[in-house]
């Protein structure tokens, strides 16, 4: 009697499972009844991040125009060793064409992704890149050393063309930090000869920090007009300090965060844009490059434009790294339609 | 016989019931190719959960496995990194691993201050050092040979589930066989008891964190290996996971009973569901819901087993 | 004639099928000082627990309150009806001040109005005539004896009927005393019902208007003060009759084989001396809080000793642990089955070889579950312990096999010297019996045996010889068969 007392509960446990599974399945995968030319898997390595879920939109839907289910899949909370073990369970499945992986560093992934491509599946890398011996391609937005660049012309729109400006960077010491910063500062030199450097501070990722030499600069330069950040971290925190210096008006942050975090200062009128990129655009762009690939396509000819269709600008950099190069900027009027 | 492992083969009942029904819904799920993944996928949380079950046997918890794993893996990859010796690289992080152990041990043994306190203490150390040595970086390019530990396979079983099978019977013998085993399961039931038995509650305890830092250097090892990259928080979603996979496998949270064979078969049934579901195209936060009511369904069931 | 407040008629109270209270009556009247009188293990604490409605009586029991019958009384309720209780531990809150204390069970609301309850724990206060009180103190800072004063301002600001004080001179110094006595008067003044216990009879005559005498349960007799004095007082409260049949040994003492001198540990006991002969039980008694129990987890290496020797068979001793003591052949059996003895979640045999695991290792030195089993069935048939289950969790045995259980435990461990504490305490009249039996064959076959005992019946029945402790120190030691109980409560516990 026990025994069967004990064997039909854990049968209602499971039932219990399955319906749970069953229903959660149901919402993603749902509208891929029509012919499907292949299956490439969309993985994070943390569901329920907003960046990350804008991105599987954008994914997905890239993929139904060009007649691909899309399946998302990431850990629930940020962990790589977790991404691994999709993948590898991905292989074990043997459905899927391609993968599409963002990647929590450059290499702990790499072992699993070549197993992927020994099994025959397509890898795209988006996001963070892994080493080249993981993934077939990587799907770039740019060479994020010149992003800086768009951040000037971003200080000219919001203040013109001349007056006087601050770099708040989140480190002095990294090597593509300083590129980036060298880079903006040849780039403004040329382009815009009225525009005045007066200093570079480090603020170590620290708002804190941040919103104290926010403070500085604004006391110690009274005709500074823009702070440019190169820090997430830094962003809000001047905004903060031009907002509690009484300066809106005077002095703008410029710099590139994503929406949610620009909202305060785009309503103190601190700042008037960010600029920075769509994910959902670009990984897009990745699932796109993976759906080629399975169609047999290879791009290795020769450097130069390709055709990547929705993507105009797309160019391949290198053997094995394509750039599709459009930014987005976020303003007062659009950022509510952006989530992340 | 049967009685006296009852819980083990509900376990055990249920992961048959399990592999029966993944493989009828997906024909991926019962190949060989499979079945080694989820044994090599299994065990870094295996052997860090052998380790948090023995702390719960023993009336505590080790919040610092996962900052321990972290802080294993960095250093390895960091003495491969500069061309030193494998074995003995391997063997210096097992050092560091043991002195972490024991200063853990130390402090809830002898300085009898609580375990949950202590762990998360040194845990945010054992973490910050890790973050120190490694800059808060990933460390790549390992020396290929170091790949054996999480990548190798002897015949068709997986180099790290040989690891684990080690792992298991060692700690099977020790906490039923030994005197020490004996002593944690005693002192976890009730220490002032154990205290008036005459045990050492102290050194035994102690004896308990360091075992958990012996397991937590063997997760590092194969975790380390098998991403071929040292991370200082590769460790981190491992330490409620294997909370609630030894609870889930038996092991009494309030001390002094379960056994680790159920807690590494509880472990088995969140690998079998993880990697059925994913073969099965569920999301994750269905694994998630799911896991939990497992988990809850399993516990009530337990409750109404024991108040019958 | 004043108004009776309390009437308990036909109580009865079963614990496992044990009857701890029998067919008791009781009255209070108003404006009353009760004494409750009575040995350890009489009762007392049970009958105020269920005044207290803390513990719930029988069924047939009837219990009325100014002129209201109660039935299953919850100790809110009791509070709301006017019962206060003052435990010996007096359950305050040290970290919390002397108003918060005194207001804690009175607050209404969710708010906490802090002028409000400064007035209303001084206006407490003052009512007992301690007016130069800085109400914001902490608990902890003040004396044993503020904090009873404390605890007997917060049952006035439950506009309580009744206190119920069990020891409430314990600790408290001889002014202290004289302060307790004055607010004593001063409550029955206010038509406040006292129900006094206390093991100090002279106290009890100084306070009471009437006197109970509980004895085994049930009540001797309800007097006015003056027509009681001490004598008849004491007989009533051990009884004539002696409820153990006495088991000694036949004269024949052996060799001193265990020794203490000059044993000290600061505060808790001074200057202990005694030493134990083979084939004797040496019997050690007291009032709660002489001290005993410590005295001997000293001997059995659990606190450090200050000061002081021990000898086995002539040879000095040191006792490093309880380990040690084990090694050497010192066995403590403690008084606190549950919480000091017993691993009640394993099973009886886990339990029973716990101290002797080094005796079921088989050739690999690990663990033989069969060794295990063959040397806990030995104990479990010759304790004849039941039920015959090895697996069994020891929970759910019954208090008498327990304690067997903790015997073999410690027989297993093959002592040389058994010291063991109150082992009746809650265990049925069979087993007790049984126990004793057990420490008397042990006596004879060699084993030391020291019984600590409150129970005075038991350890001049048992005992060859007696000691008396008081207040950490011996006072009396008399041969077991050559005194009364009424005797050594007259020269021991009285003082």
């Amino acid at each position: 009697m026990k025994k069967i007392k004990s064997i039909i509960s854990i049968l209602l446990v499971l039932a219990l499972m399955f319906s749970i599974g069953g229903c959660a399945k149901d919402s993603t995968t749902d509208q891929t009844e029509t012919e499907v030319k292949g299956k490439i898997a969309f993985v994070t390595f943390s569901a329920g991040v907003p960046y990350f879920e804008v991105g599987a939109a954008g994914a997905i839907e890239a993929g139904e125009a060009l007649g691909y289910e899309v399946v998302y899949k990431g850990p629930a909370e940020a962990d790589s060793a977790a991404e691994i073990q999709i993948i590898n369970d991905l292989i074990s499945q043997g459905e899927v064409d391609a993968i599409v992986a963002a990647c929590m560093d450059s290499s702990s992934i790499v072992p699993s992704l070549k197993k992927a491509r020994e099994a025959g599946i397509k890898v795209v890398t988006w996001d963070l890149d892994c080493e080249p011996e993981g993934r077939d391609y990587y799907a770039g937005l740019m060479d994020l050393v010149i992003l800086g660049n768009a951040w000037v012309d971003s200080m000219v729109r919001s203040i013109g063309d001349s007056g006087q400006y601050a770099i708040i960077a989140a480190t002095l010491t990294n090597e593509f930090m300083s590129s980036r910063i060298e880079n903006m500062k040849e780039y403004a030199a040329e382009k815009y000869p009225d525009l005045e450097l007066v200093t570079v501070e480090s603020c170590d990722a620290d708002p804190q920090k941040a919103y104290q030499i926010s403070k500085d600069l604004i006391t110690t330069y009274p005709d500074l007009k823009c702070i440019a950040t190169i820090s997430t971290e830094a962003f809000g925190s001047a905004a903060k300090a031009i907002e509690d210096e009484g300066k809106i008006g005077e002095i703008y942050v410029v710099g590139g965060i994503t929406p949610s975090l620009a909202k305060s200062s785009f309503e103190s009128g601190a700042a008037l844009e960010s600029v920075l990129w769509d994910p959902g655009k670009w990984a897009g762009f990745a699932v796109t490059i993976a759906a080629q690939l399975v169609e047999g396509k290879t791009y290795n000819t020769e450097l130069g434009k390709v055709d990547i269709p929705g993507y105009p600008e797309a160019e391949l950099v290198s053997a094995d790294t394509l750039y599709y190069y459009e930014l987005l900027t976020f303003t007062p009027d659009n950022v509510d339609q952006y989530d992340f | 016989m049967i009685k006296k492992y009852g819980n083990e083969m509900t376990l055990l009942l249920l992961i048959i019931i399990l592999v029966l029904i993944f493989s009828i819904f997906s024909s991926n799920f019962f190949k060989l190719g499979n079945i080694t993944q989820i044994s090599a996928q299994m065990v870094e949380l295996s052997l860090l959960t052998l380790g948090m079950s023995v702390c719960i046997i023993s009336g505590g918890f080790d919040l610092s496995i996962g900052a321990m794993t972290g802080l294993g893996s960095v250093s390895l990859a960091m003495l491969l990194k500069t061309g030193m010796n494998m074995w003995s690289s391997i063997l210096l992080v097992l050092l560091l691993l043991l002195i972490c152990g024991l200063l853990n041990g130390s402090l809830i043994g002898f300085l009898r201050i609580n375990p949950m306190l202590v762990t998360l203490g040194t845990s945010s150390l054992y973490t910050g050092l890790a973050l120190v040595f490694s800059r808060g970086t990933a460390i790549s390019n390992l020396p290929e040979q170091f790949s054996m530990f999480g990548q190798y396979y002897v015949w068709i079983i997986p180099y790290q589930a040989l690891i684990l099978l080690i792992g298991l019977i060692t700690s099977v013998i020790l906490l039923n066989f030994t005197i020490w085993g004996r002593r944690v399961y005693l002192i976890g039931s009730n220490p002032d008891v154990a205290r008036f038995a005459g045990i050492n509650c102290g050194y035994n305890l102690m004896l308990v964190y360091v075992y958990s830092a012996v397991l937590a250097f063997l997760a590092a090892l194969v975790l380390t290996s098998r991403v071929a990259t040292g991370r200082a928080d590769l460790g981190d979603t491992y330490v409620l996971q294997s909370v609630s996979a030894a609870v889930f496998g038996g092991v009494g949270i309030s001390g002094g009973s379960g056994t680790v064979l159920g807690a590494v078969l509880g472990v088995t049934i969140f690998a079998i569901i993880s990697n059925g579901f994913n073969m099965l195209d569920f999301s994750p936060y269905a694994q998630q819901i799911v896991i939990g009511c497992t988990l809850i369904a399993v516990l009530a069931y337990r409750m109404w087993l024991s108040t019958k | 004639m004043a108004k009776e407040i309390l009437r308990i008629h036909a109580l009865n109270k079963t614990y496992s099928g044990i009857k701890v209270l029998s067919d008791i009556d009781f009255s209070l009247q108003e404006g009353e000082v009760h004494g409750l009188v009575g040995e350890n293990g009489a009762g007392k604490t049970t009958l105020i627990k269920i005044i207290a409605g803390v513990e719930k009586p029988d069924d047939g029991t009837q219990m009325i309150m100014e002129g209201k019958q109660v039935h299953r009384l919850t100790p809110a309720q009791a509070i709301q009806m006017g019962i206060s209780v003052i435990y010996q531990d007096l359950s305050l809150f040290p970290n919390l001040s002397i108003a918060e204390n005194i207001c804690i069970g009175s607050l209404k609301g969710q708010i906490v109005n802090w002028g409000e309850m400064n007035t209303t724990a001084r206006a407490a206060l003052n009512e007992i005539g301690c007016t130069n009180i800085d109400v914001n103190t902490r608990l902890s800072e003040v004396s044993i004896g503020m904090q009873q004063i404390v605890a007997i301002a917060r049952a006035i600001t439950l506009k309580s009927r009744i206190i119920i004080m069990d020891e409430p001179t314990a600790s408290l110094s001889a002014s202290e005393v004289n302060m307790l006595y004055r607010i004593i008067h001063m409550l029955k003044k206010e038509d406040i019902s006292i129900i006094y216990i206390s093991h100090k009879l002279d106290e009890v005559f100084t306070i009471a208007d009437r006197i109970s005498i509980l004895r085994d349960g049930e009540m001797i007799a309800t007097r006015p003060v003056h027509e009681l004095d001490q004598q008849s007082l004491i007989s009533m409260m051990v009884g004539r009759e002696l409820r153990f049949l006495p088991m000694r040994n036949n004269g024949e003492v052996g060799e001193k084989i265990f020794e203490v001198r000059g044993l000290s540990k600061k505060p808790l006991f001074q200057d202990i001396s005694f030493s134990l002969y083979k084939y004797e039980i040496l019997g050690i008694t007291g009032l709660v809080g002489a001290k005993r129990s410590e005295m001997a987890q000293t001997l059995f290496g659990l606190l450090k000793a200050d000061k002081g020797s021990i000898f086995m068979n002539g040879r000095e001793i040191k006792v490093k642990s309880a380990a040690d003591a084990i090694s050497k052949g010192i066995c403590y059996l403690p008084e606190d089955r549950r919480g000091q003895g017993l691993f009640l979640q394993q099973s009886m045999v886990n339990n029973i070889t716990a101290t002797a695991l080094d005796k079921v290792l088989n050739r690999f030195k690990l663990i033989s579950a069969k060794k295990e089993l063959s040397s806990a069935e030995v104990y479990i048939g010759n304790l004849n312990i039941k039920p015959k289950i090895p697996e069994i969790k020891v929970e759910y045995m019954s208090g008498g096999n327990q304690q067997k259980v903790l015997f073999s435990r410690w027989l297993n461990a093959e002592p040389q010297i058994l010291i063991a504490d109150e082992p009746t305490s809650g265990v049925d009249v069979g087993a007790k019996a049984e126990i004793h039996r057990l420490l008397r064959e042990l006596a004879e076959s060699g084993v030391g045996v020291i019984l600590i005992s409150s129970d005075l019946s038991e350890a001049l029945a048992i005992s060859d010889r007696i000691i008396i402790m008081r207040n950490g120190q011996i006072v009396h030691e008399v041969r077991a068969d050559s005194t009364t109980q009424e005797d050594v409560i007259q020269k021991g516990l009285m003082g």
